[in-house]
């Protein structure tokens, strides 16, 4: 578990601390306070340093004038070529740039936290990202393909990370290619812990979900999917996975003579479906949910957040959930014991983004004095 | 006046002004708008901490919630009651149990500097028990303090009292009796003061040490009270 964060240079943060976490964390601010960049930095400290993992697509916002098509590791044992070395470092700053604090790229990038795998031993762990100023040899590759023999000195990312739990701290340098990021032949680091970030907007009936159903299934598991789903639709008896058409997707049965797809139940179904799936497939790891409240009316918010914090508490899995409502802070104030939870306010004070951590007791007051806490 | 509705409060302004009850909110939030126009207001905050039992709870969360804001000056309203020494010091001994270093006042309205500076004011001031609302009968003619007493002693003539008066509730009834008779009758103070009835002269002289509490509070973060 997490017990403390500190970010620097990343995003909308010049330098957030953040000191007491609980097992369930809910995230509140304005807009653009950073409550999903504060997500997307937990993601990139779990990856340990391994690229693909802390520069994946599906955790990063990353610009639309940037093709996606860029984040496919190739590995290569050293850079070799260039169509055109300058557009390449432009399109390498233009890629990562937005992860930088002001877009400034001269400030590394660095997350750190304090964490513990059992209440007697803390570590620590630090992730690193800088556009290493120091030059990557490249041969470079004419227009017409044949391979000149001149060598051009390109730019490159550096990846480091150091953990208490590693015997080494391990970097690793990434570098465009033809519109590809190149990583080293062997991106072996292991990710710190496992984390599973669920986004606004994302589909629930994806086949990922439906494989998740699966292995649960196959775990006899799957009681924590059902009784979820339940919150909403009492009548559901059964979840299920099947292949429909080549496809895998999730059907449940609700007492009519045909099963029913979950994507035809409602958001709020799906979303809780997506939420305990993601959920599950973070063991022992950090689940990380944006716009918790989406799809669920406040009468049920409540119970949506007992189910979250019983999986959580079964799965090991500590929860950090990005919120702008008032209800939903409120349910998971009344749904999770005092010692497990966590608010923790991002606000924008003189252009500087800083948390503030609310205890329960702190929490409750706030309610009762109607201070804001979105 | 930056939380003019019932909305969630976000605390932001460098003045803070934290009053006994629902009522005095009303009035101070009226009285610092008639003091500076409405544009002027948005420097100042008013927030009731719902009653002296409920004072150390607020505070607990009020420093939480304004963490980073910036906050230079913290002015505290309350009333005497029956004693204005013994409000000045329970209120005094309710900051000093408080684990964050706001500095304690001495003295009634007169800030006990720090960040940040921290004021303190016992209504109705000068001694008296009583409350806001005993300086707001303050400000009624002589002719309409003569009706307003003539009225309880004719109903005291019809009920049977079974305890004496407080002072300071006395006080809230005086004010009230006061505003039921008016055309439209206000029950609290929100029509008189946010439908702008001409029911209190707030620029009387009674309510002088109002004007000088904030006019110290408002000082003290930089920000005068003083219309351009």
């Amino acid at each position: 578990m997490l017990n403390s964060l500190k970010i620097q240079n990343f995003r909308g943060f010049r330098c957030l601390e953040i000191n007491d976490l609980g097992a369930v964390n809910i995230i509140g601010g304005r807009n653009n306070a950073g409550k999903t960049s504060l997500l997307e930095a937990i993601a990139l400290l779990s990856s340990g340093g391994n690229a693909a993992k802390a520069l994946n697509p599906q955790v990063l916002r990353l610009p639309s004038y940037v093709s996606k098509d860029i984040l496919y590791y190739t590995p290569r044992p050293y850079p070799t070529v260039s169509r055109n070395p300058r557009n390449v470092a432009q399109a390498l700053e233009a890629f990562f740039e937005p992860l930088f604090h002001d877009h400034n790229l001269q400030n590394a990038i660095e997350i750190g936290s304090v964490f513990a795998r059992s209440e007697k031993s803390q570590k620590r762990a630090t992730l690193k990202l800088s556009i290493d100023r120091q030059p990557v040899e490249t041969l470079f590759v004419d227009t017409d393909e044949a391979i000149s023999e001149s060598i051009f000195y390109n730019r490159s990312i550096k990846l480091e990370f150091d953990s208490s739990r590693n015997y080494v701290p391990y970097t690793n340098y990434l570098w465009l290619e033809d519109n590809r990021i190149i990583t080293r032949p062997r991106d072996s680091a292991k990710q710190l812990f496992a984390s599973t970030l669920l986004k606004s907007g994302d589909s629930g009936d994806g086949p990922e979900y439906a494989q998740q159903l699966a292995e649960l299934r196959r775990r006899k598991e799957d009681q924590v999917v059902l009784d979820a789903l339940k919150i909403i639709e009492p009548r559901l008896e059964s979840v299920s996975d099947i292949s429909l058409t080549g496809n895998s997707l999730i059907v449940g049965d609700i007492g009519l003579d045909k099963l029913i797809p979950l994507a035809a139940m409602g958001d709020g179904m799906n979303q809780i479906a997506r939420i305990i799936l993601k959920m599950v497939s973070a063991q022992d790891g950090v689940a990380l949910i944006d716009e918790v409240e989406n799809g669920f009316h406040y009468s049920i918010q409540e119970n949506v957040w007992r189910a979250i914090d019983e999986t959580a508490r079964r799965s090991n899995i500590q929860v950090f959930a990005a919120t702008h409502s008032r209800e939903c802070v409120l349910s998971a104030h009344e749904a999770i014991k005092p010692e497990r939870l966590r608010y923790h306010r991002l606000e924008q004070i003189d252009s500087e983004i800083r948390c503030r951590t609310y205890s329960p007791d702190i929490l409750e007051s706030a309610f009762e004095f109607n201070f804001e806490v979105r | 006046m930056a939380d003019e509705s019932n909305r969630s409060i976000e605390v932001t302004a460098p003045t803070q002004i934290l009053v006994e009850g629902k009522y005095d909110k009303i009035f101070f939030k009226a009285f610092i708008r008639h003091a500076l126009g409405k544009e002027k207001c948005s420097n100042i905050q008013v927030h009731s901490y719902d009653g002296t039992r409920k004072f150390k709870k607020f505070l607990k969360s009020f420093q939480a919630v304004s963490k980073f804001v910036g906050i230079q000056s913290v002015g505290i309203v309350r009333d005497a009651d029956e004693s204005e020494a013994s409000a000045f010091q329970s209120l005094r001994d309710s900051l000093k149990s408080m684990d964050f270093n706001w500095e304690i006042p001495d003295e009634m309205n007169v800030p006990a500097q720090g960040t940040p500076s921290v004021t303190a004011l016992i209504l109705p001031g000068d001694g008296r028990p009583g409350a806001l609302e005993t300086l707001l009968c303050d400000t009624l003619t002589d002719e309409l303090t003569v009706c307003v007493d003539e009225y309880f002693k004719c109903a005291e003539r019809c009920i049977k009292e079974t305890g004496s008066h407080n002072t300071a509730k006395r006080a809230k009834a005086r004010a009230r009796v006061y505003l039921a008779a008016h055309k439209p009758p206000d029950t609290d103070f929100r029509d008189s003061f946010y439908k702008k009835y001409d029911y209190w002269n707030l620029e009387h002289p009674a309510l002088g040490i109002v004007r000088e509490f904030l006019e110290v509070v408002s000082g003290a973060s930089g920000f005068p009270l003083a219309r351009e």
